[in-house]
């Protein structure tokens, strides 16, 4: 069956063996001979001449192509390098306290100045942004893998509705900040051997995957009555596989979009909270650190909150524009 | 007279047997699927919006019962219920005289859903977007685990794509680079692969280009033929129903109003709603098109609730009253 | 000065506004004045839309894909015109395209479009469409919804149009536009003015819409595929209103559908579009006693109206073509039937058959072998006289 002769009488094959020039005199066949009927393939015209759509080439040519989207690619890219490389080249001693070298301006030693106790504020301000942005991957990925498990479950079984939402109420009424310092507490006082940011990751996420649990679950809702999971339904396809396959790659763009949005709200939460004492200690580096030592003597050295708050403000616009940009290619009614 | 309306609507909350005999009474003929005293109600109280009345219809096996009616007349209501998605309000379905309605063990209810399938209205919005031809077919193989392995299961597509004159190479493409009348051949390949007794067709044609219809009401007769199925076919256009059909109920409102052979109904039909229907057909004949009379059906007119199933003919029912029938069968 | 400031703000806003098509402020509508006032004089009978060699063409992710090849016909005043096709023959690119509501990737990239002696295919501001259409064409579409705004009441919606378009006062509009509800065919129009569309049936609904289609006395009707989405028997209602409608109001309508049965009971005048052309034109006549087109055969024979229980319908095999490639020959020979070898290199011209009917086919060529109509075709009158035609009730 494989082997059907379909391009017996296709168009190529035709103008191969006998050249045919119609609206020229020099026909090298006679028009009239045409007229004879040909026997109809029917399978040929079910062959489908385009060639494969791709979403997701489709996703990558669109985001390639917005001016707005090369911006947050060449920023996130320049971040990316700085993270990487900046840290790499701390000269020694640079991260160390050093009462001598402390609360000096930017000069050509310290670029970006020393802090209160002496540290290069250039270097540690990267070297924060690192551990900033690392957790605040970590954190947002495991939001985004239990807030979508669970969503989906949320979404799928309404009998289960009551429980969630009553969770859900409890956890969102909590103002986060409130629950936060609350988790990191309880956490601490429970497993005082546990690492501050393991207990800053956990913290993150037990308050904020309910969230992306209700925003899945909505997402869920809107297609889950759709006719191709009723076609599932009747065709005793399990709950797991209709999840799976037929809920989730549907949801994958959102997610993804989602994902974007989440980076930079962890990013600033991790900031809040060590700037409030409860996420890592102030000797630890990180923008939140950084950001609450600079605090105590804004009004003398300003530069001291003003690098770190530079820096965290060109991580969030960076994160947050890819985010947008995404979100537009990921849109399949702008591919064009 | 001994037949399935003699047991009348207003006994509610009657128990049902959990198996019936599978021959009818009448004429002997082998009973695949039947529907007993069906209501589907939506709803409570003051909103309750009855969808289905007190529904009476035996499916023969191997025969193409149509289902006609216009939106809102309760037609896909009951074929969702006899799937299972509708939960009845009272009556109960029957499937080779085993009840398939209340409380079902998750094997029963596998076991009915491998022996009635389903194609869908908009084979664009029934088909799974993100998965290619190939999982779509096979996913009832995976569910039922038909296949020894993976050669056989492809085997086995292969076969059906070409049952429905699809090729091998569209295995690897997604639904939406297909046309129309291909992806709803694809919906028929996806229902019938796991061979079932029972196929649901939902308005199948409906929204399909119309050079595509015919060859999709043709696939659906041969494989009728080739498989011995049996068909439940909805539709809301009696022209459709009556080509394809052997018998059809034309439902208004939630009531079955009449039911007979196709035939009997197209050529002599008696409700007039049955009438109003037929009339409101659009002919492919320009020059007869003003001695048509195109009757104007009044629901008002008649109260349901007050009538009752007679039997005008041979296995021919009319929703009505002997007065009223009298006068529709002499007004002419 | 303050004023100033926000006229800079709102341009530095529109910087972000995704560039579509011009935005339109109210206050254009007083511009606008008729310059085609001389469509009154034209007769019934005579031509009032000329389509020439117009050619439609849609940019599809990096391709061209040609909706619209060489389409030529000439609309007369007073008649209805019907376009059948299947979707992807062009026939709803057609309409759009005579009233400018082209999506917009796609432009008229050849050809002519004369309305009363007016070139619309040379309109390229909106501000041009604006004085055509809905005053001197009006469309409706399959989904009402497409044309009604939710949120808004129903006789405000009608009684909005006839203000903006006829420069009538908030009383006397609304006068109006109850009567043309009850015109349209809908009861208590007076008790049901301050109705929300969702209080409306599909079939309702439509005939608001026909209301405000109305509501600015156009010239010439265009309709989408308006019963589609409706039942059959609320289909009938609709067609029969606008026979009526028709011979009271004296417009012109465009009636596009793919259904045949609908074309016999409302055309006087028939195109059959296939692949972005016209393979046949004539009366309705013509085309469903005397077709000489294979499409057009198949469509007929492959009705299920004529089908009978104990034989297969006529079926097409196969897809209608992709666009985006050139085709090459006669876009529907592959599944045609009666398919010559000279199908495959050329495309047929169209031939004329009578002096109203054409068809697009090298059948008709006298080099041709000669070929009968399906049987079918010749039993149509028959068949359907077999029917149930009604009688008093």
């Amino acid at each position: 069956m494989n082997k059907r002769n379909w391009d017996k009488f296709s168009l190529k094959n035709f103008s191969e063996f006998k050249d045919v020039d119609i609206d020229g005199q020099n026909s090298a066949v006679n028009e009239d001979s045409l007229f004879k009927f040909v026997e109809l393939d029917e399978f040929k015209s079910e062959v489908i001449k385009v060639e494969p759509y791709s979403y997701w080439k489709s996703v990558m040519r669109t985001f390639i192509r917005k001016p707005s989207a090369l911006i947050a690619i060449i920023s996130m890219l320049l971040l990316l390098l700085a993270i990487i490389v900046i840290p790499m080249f701390t000269p020694e001693g640079f991260l160390d306290f050093s009462i001598a070298d402390k609360d000096l301006p930017p000069d050509s030693v310290h670029l970006w100045g020393t802090d209160l106790v002496g540290r290069d504020l250039f270097f540690m301000t990267w070297t924060g942004a690192r551990k900033s942005i690392g957790l605040a991957l970590i954190t947002s990925s495991l939001v985004v893998v239990i807030g979508t498990g669970f969503g989906l479950i949320w979404g799928f079984y309404r009998k289960l509705d009551p429980i969630f939402i009553e969770l859900y109420n409890l956890i969102a009424n909590i103002p986060a900040l409130l629950l936060y310092m609350l988790l990191s507490y309880v956490l601490s006082q429970a497993f005082p051997a546990m690492a501050a940011e393991v207990r800053l990751i956990i913290s993150l996420t037990i308050a904020s995957w309910i969230g992306v649990a209700r925003f899945i679950r909505n997402q869920t809702l809107i297609i889950t009555n759709r006719e191709y999971n009723l076609a599932s339904k009747t065709l005793g396809t399990p709950p797991a596989r209709i999840m799976t396959k037929n809920l989730l790659p549907y949801l994958l763009s959102v997610i993804i979009t989602q994902t974007s949005l989440i980076i930079p709200g962890m990013i600033s939460s991790e900031v809040a909270m060590s700037f409030f004492g409860v996420g890592l200690p102030s000797n630890a580096i990180s923008l939140g650190a950084l950001l609450d030592l600079g605090r105590q003597k804004f009004e003398l050295y300003p530069f001291q909150l003003l690098a770190p708050a530079g820096v965290l403000s060109f991580i969030i616009f960076t994160f947050f524009l890819f985010g947008l940009a995404l979100t537009d290619a990921l849109d399949p009614k702008k591919h064009r | 007279m001994s037949n399935i309306f003699d047991i009348f609507r207003k006994e509610s909350k009657k128990s049902y047997p959990s198996t019936v005999s599978t021959k009818d009474s009448v004429n002997g003929r082998d009973i695949l699927l039947e529907v007993r005293d069906v209501d589907v109600f939506f709803g409570a109280g003051k909103h309750t919006v009855k969808a289905c009345n007190s529904l009476n219809f035996k499916i023969y096996t191997g025969e193409t019962f149509g289902l006609v009616g216009e939106s809102g007349s309760g037609k896909t209501t009951i074929s969702r219920a006899i799937l299972g998605i509708n939960k009845l309000t009272n009556g109960a379905i029957y499937f080779k005289g085993e009840k398939i309605t209340g409380k079902l063990t998750k094997k029963e209810s596998l076991a009915v859903k491998s022996k009635i399938q389903m194609i869908f209205q908009d084979p664009a919005a029934s088909l799974n977007e993100r998965a290619n031809v190939d999982y779509i077919i096979s996913e009832g193989l995976y569910n039922f685990k038909m296949y020894e392995n993976t050669d056989d299961r492809l085997h086995k597509v292969t076969d059906m794509l070409h049952k429905v004159s699809l090729l091998p190479e569209h295995l690897s493409r997604y639904p939406h680079e297909f046309s129309g009348g291909q992806r709803q051949r694809i919906g028929i390949a996806r229902a019938l692969i796991i061979e079932p007794e029972l196929v649901l067709a939902d308005e199948p044609i409906s929204s399909l280009d119309v050079s595509i219809r015919a060859q999709v009401l043709n696939l659906l007769k041969k494989l009728q033929r080739d498989n011995d199925l049996t068909y439940l076919f909805v539709a809301h256009d009696l022209s459709i129903i009556k080509y394809i059909s052997d018998r059809v109920a034309v439902m208004n409102d939630g009531y079955i109003v009449e039911l007979g052979n196709a035939n009997d109904i197209y050529s002599n039909p008696i409700h007039p709603y049955t009438k109003s229907l037929l009339t409101a057909i659009p002919q492919p004949d320009p020059r007869t098109k003003n001695d048509r009379k195109k009757l104007v059906y009044n629901r008002q007119s008649i109260n349901y609730e007050e009538c009752e199933y007679l039997e005008v003919s041979d296995s021919r029912f009319v929703l009505g009253t002997p007065e009223l029938i009298k006068q529709w069968t002499t007004k002419q | 000065m303050k004023n100033k400031i926000s006229e800079i703000f709102r341009k530095f806003l529109n910087i972000f506004k995704p560039t579509k098509n011009k935005v339109v402020r109210s206050d254009d509508f007083e511009q606008t004045t008729y310059i085609l006032d001389d469509t009154d004089k034209i007769q019934n009978g005579e031509t009032i839309i000329s389509v020439k060699n117009l050619e439609v063409q849609f940019r599809v992710r990096a391709k061209v894909l040609t909706a619209i090849r060489k389409v030529s016909v000439d609309i007369k005043k007073g008649e209805t015109f019907a376009v059948v096709g299947e979707s992807g023959s062009g026939k709803s690119v057609f309409t759009k395209t005579l009233v400018g509501m082209l999506e917009e990737n796609g432009n008229v990239s050849g050809g002519q479009l004369l309305y009363a002696g007016v070139d619309l295919a040379q309109f390229v501001e909106n501000k041009d469409w604006l004085k055509i259409r809905g005053k001197r064409i009006s469309m409706i579409f399959q989904d009402p919804m497409t044309s009604l705004n939710p949120l808004k009441r129903i006789g405000f919606q009608v009684a909005e149009v006839i203000r903006i378009h006829r420069g009538l006062d908030k009383k006397s509009a609304k006068e109006e536009a109850i009567k043309l509800l009850e015109r349209v065919g809908i009861k208590d129009a007076r008790l049901r003015y301050r109705d929300f569309p969702f209080q409306y049936s599909g079939g309702m609904r439509q005939r608001v819409v026909i209301a405000i289609a109305l509501a600015c006395k156009p010239d010439i009707l265009i309709c989408d595929e308006p019963t589609t989405a409706l039942d059959v028997t609320i289909q009938a209602q609709i067609l029969e209103l606008f026979k009526d409608l028709k011979d009271e109001f004296g417009f012109t309508i465009i009636f596009i559908t793919h259904d045949l049965g609908v074309v016999a009971e409302i055309a006087d005048r028939v195109a059959v579009m296939y692949a972005g052309q016209i393979l046949e034109l004539g009366t309705a006549e013509d085309i469903f006693y005397h077709s000489q087109h294979p499409y057009t055969w198949a469509l007929l024979s492959s009705l299920p109206q004529l089908g009978r229980n104990d034989e297969d319908l006529f079926s097409i095999a196969g897809t209608p073509p992709s666009l985006i490639e050139d085709v090459k020959g006669d876009a529907f020979a592959p599944r045609n039937v009666h398919g010559m070898e000279i199908d495959y290199y050329k495309d047929s011209p169209l031939f004329k058959i009578s002096e109203t009917h054409y068809a697009k086919t090298w059948l008709l060529d006298p080099r041709a072998p000669k070929v009968k109509r399906p049987k079918i075709i010749d039993e149509i009158p028959e068949r359907v006289a077999a029917i149930y035609t009604g009688g008093d009730l």
